[in-house]
């Protein structure tokens, strides 16, 4: 059963198709990755499941509780409190979603107490417990995140933004721009936190090596439409479309 | 004695696009039928399809044509036309498979590799760990390298680890490619009495044995493949 | 006066005020825009305040003004005496003897009534607008009671300086729906606008909002559980006439800076001295 679908999506931005008649399933606990090369449309087709971006046509689908339900009929309060609670968002620039100066504790307290959490002590207890799940000293609690590297930034949004228990969460890119040594370390955070948490995951990268250690299927998209899906290992032991072939040729080898 | 995984009609040809459309044949109504308690070796020349039916029994490669029937849960099921979370789910419980080399995950120590698939299981981390670290000791490896991730270890190294990972759950079929191709004798025949034990707890096997020395004393039946050829 | 309508406003634009006047005490606490009109006295001297009173005061009114708690100051006595002219309405200093207050900055220490009126004068209606500076994205936040950014910076004050640091204008939540601000009241008086009897109607006339907080309606201040809000207060009592409550001024008396504390407000702190006598 889908918690989460999407309907026939199009979106064009002026000439450009972004977003080519794209339909997709996903289940709770499950990983799905979106790869392709820019201008792909993975990021207008996470964009617009995370209810960022409305399509031209076609619908995005959640199910709270009560069964498949279009995120368009939420309204504008509803749609937030979705992406506030049961969804999470982790963007590639984690200077995007944090707020440099604000504490460590305050920008992870910061969903709690949007979500009506009015206990200082306990925000900040919640707080230095997540920071220790991401591997960031507790001590750096009242720390300013101005003075944090990139890697750290990256954990301190993840800590931000699983906080409040997301069912659903979005990654973009979510170690693009990171150095390799702190890319893996990054992954392995996430690999382990998303099997902890039981979380679903829409994952967009352009690299392949990231799809496969966190996916259990696989999304392939060129000029706005799904050219391959499959389980990952399959798709990409056993790529059957042309450019996923070329994608998988293309990765240089260690 | 129960037949374990059935597969029957499989074909299977690969479109090469980068090679300007080569289409290359590799299985054509090839089938297999595996029972509890048996192994079967997969046997033939280079090209021949032995990799890649084992990889199709594993939902690794799709196939054009034919059925993959596995007991799951006491019913048979086609992996051929099954959804993916029920595939995921055969191999979380049934369909084990031990590849050639190791996929190291950056950072992970080999303990906790090969104490994931009984975590996965719903084993406690305490149980778990003991019994990765004696999976681990029995394949030589030791206290010091068992808290290292493996991405530094030797060829053979890392292929014990692989091995250790798959071990150390029981599976009902379990698909072997090349098990002991980077071990020294030692360990191959360490390998060999856990392919036994595998085997006298009613798994079926199925593998691909360059060495004849592993294969006659395993196998308790031969499946001969042979290449189809290009069509060019 | 001649040549000037009562209380200097023409009648169509006091409706307009009382219509903004109206919307705002339908939605306590939210901002209800209103076309300020250029008034004798520049932004920033309570222009908003004066165009609320001017539209709803009467000529059987009696107006009090107060800046700062204080009747005599020279912006007290200048309004005073504006609507004196314009309106030719009674005046006082005496608290429990008005039926419209405009003030600046404090509210009285005499609990007002149900058949009174306070207007404050606001310079800033944007509770938000420190930590969010666009007006369209503060009226978004609004319309969707996001105001975890307002709960953070109190944390922020917590984590910095032990507790909330706001000492005037510290926010409220108005019947448990819109973030307002008080106007730059000191935290001391944050508790009296809770279930106040007086109908309360705030003016900015520089950035031409009215916003309202209709009678006996729930004013809360921002907190958390266990750093609950605390009405700030100067360890002091009035020289004048010893009251030990009320909100004190601290006033140096010597250039060595010795100083004295008075009440802020000075008809309550005159009406105790003669109690005395």
């Amino acid at each position: 059963m889908n918690f989460l679908e999407a309907r026939d999506l199009c979106t064009n931005f002026g000439r450009i198709r972004a977003l080519d008649h794209v339909s997709l399933g996903l289940r709770r606990h499950e990983i799905l990755a979106i790869v392709g090369e820019s201008g792909s449309g993975k990021t207008t087709l996470l964009n617009t499941l995370a209810g960022r971006l409305t399509p031209d046509s076609g619908d995005v689908l959640f199910d709270r509780g009560a069964g498949l339900a279009p995120i368009s009929e939420l309204g504008e309060l509803g749609l937030r409190q979705l992406q506030r609670a049961q969804w999470g968002f982790i963007q590639q620039d984690p200077r995007q979603a944090l707020r440099l100066d604000i504490t460590a504790g305050g920008n992870i307290g910061e969903r709690l107490m949007a979500a009506g959490n009015r206990n200082y002590g306990d925000i900040r207890a919640e707080a230095a417990r997540w920071l220790a799940a991401v591997e960031i000293d507790p001590a750096r609690l009242d720390d300013l995140p101005k003075f944090f590297s990139g890697g750290m930034l990256q954990r301190l949004q993840i800590a931000a933004t699983l906080v409040t228990g997301p069912e659903l969460v979005f990654m973009d890119e979510p170690t693009g721009g990171l150095d390799v040594s702190v890319q893996a370390r990054i992954l392995d955070l996430i690999r382990g936190l998303v099997r902890k948490l039981g979380l679903a995951v829409v994952l967009v990268t352009h690299d392949i090596g990231v799809a496969r250690l966190l996916a259990d299927r696989l999304i392939v998209m060129r000029h706005g439409r799904i050219v391959e899906t499959g389980l990952t290992d399959q798709v990409l032991d056993d790529p059957h479309h042309e450019y996923t072939q070329l994608l998988v040729s293309s990765v240089l080898p260690a | 004695m129960t037949v374990l995984l059935d597969a029957s009609g499989l074909a299977k040809t690969f479109l090469l696009h980068l090679q300007g459309g080569a289409r290359l044949e590799v299985l054509r109504r090839t089938g297999i039928t595996a029972q509890a308690g048996a192994c079967i070796a997969l046997s033939g020349p280079s090209g021949a399809g032995k990799s890649t039916l084992l990889r199709a029994l594993y939902g690794n490669y799709l196939v054009d044509a034919g059925s993959i029937l596995i007991r799951h849960d006491g019913a048979m099921v086609d992996i051929v036309t099954a959804p993916p979370e029920q595939i995921l789910e055969i191999r979380r419980r049934t369909l084990g498979y031990v590849s050639q080399f190791l996929r190291a995950m950056p950072r992970v120590p080999a303990l906790d590799i090969v104490a994931a698939g009984l975590l996965d299981r719903g084993a406690e981390p305490e149980a778990a760990h003991e019994a990765a670290r004696a999976m681990l000791e029995r394949l030589g490896i030791g206290r010091r390298l068992q808290n290292l991730p493996p991405a530094t270890f030797s060829g053979g190294e890392q292929q014990r680890v692989n091995l250790a990972r798959a071990f150390i759950c029981d599976w009902p079929i379990l698909l072997l490619d090349e098990p002991t191709a980077s071990l020294d004798n030692a360990n191959r025949d360490i390998v060999i009495a856990m392919m036994r034990e595998a085997k006298a707890k009613g798994a079926a096997l199925i593998g691909i044995f360059h060495d004849e020395f592993v294969r006659d004393a395993i196998a308790d039946e031969i499946l001969q493949l042979e290449p189809i050829g290009h069509d060019a | 006066m001649k040549g000037y309508n009562f209380a200097y406003l023409d009648e169509q634009t006091k409706r307009m005020i009382r219509r903004a006047v109206l919307k705002a005490v339908a939605i306590p606490g939210h901002q209800i825009p209103f076309a300020s009109r250029e008034m004798p006295l520049p932004y920033g001297w309570g222009t908003g305040g004066i165009q609320v009173t001017a539209s709803i005061i009467g000529p059987d009114d009696v107006l009090k003004v107060i800046d700062q708690g204080a009747d005599d100051t020279t912006n007290a006595v200048s309004i005073r005496g504006f609507f004196a002219r314009t309106a030719g309405v009674a005046t006082t200093t005496h608290t429990s003897e008005a039926s419209v207050i405009q003030t600046r900055h404090r509210i009285p220490e005499v609990p007002l009534t149900e058949d009174q009126v306070i207007v404050y004068q606001v310079p800033m209606p944007e509770p938000l607008y420190r930590l969010e500076p666009s007006r369209a994205a503060t009226k978004r936040r609004h319309a969707l009671a996001e105001y975890g950014e307002m709960h953070v910076k109190l944390y922020e004050d917590i984590t910095r300086f032990g507790r909330v640091a706001v000492a005037y204008d510290h926010p409220v939540m108005v019947n448990g729906r819109y973030l307002m601000s008080p106007s730059p009241i000191p935290a001391f008086d944050n508790p009296k606008l809770d279930h106040m009897p007086a109908l309360q109607l705030f003016g900015a006339g520089r950035e031409k909002r009215i916003y309202a907080v209709p009678p006996y309606t729930a004013v809360r201040s921002l907190d958390f559980e266990d750093h609950p809000f605390h009405p700030g207060r100067a360890d002091g009592v009035c020289a004048l006439c010893g009251a030990a409550d009320t909100y004190l001024d601290e006033i140096l008396v010597s250039d060595q800076g010795d100083k004295m504390f008075a009440c802020s407000d000075s008809d309550f702190c005159e009406q105790n001295r003669e109690a005395l006598r």
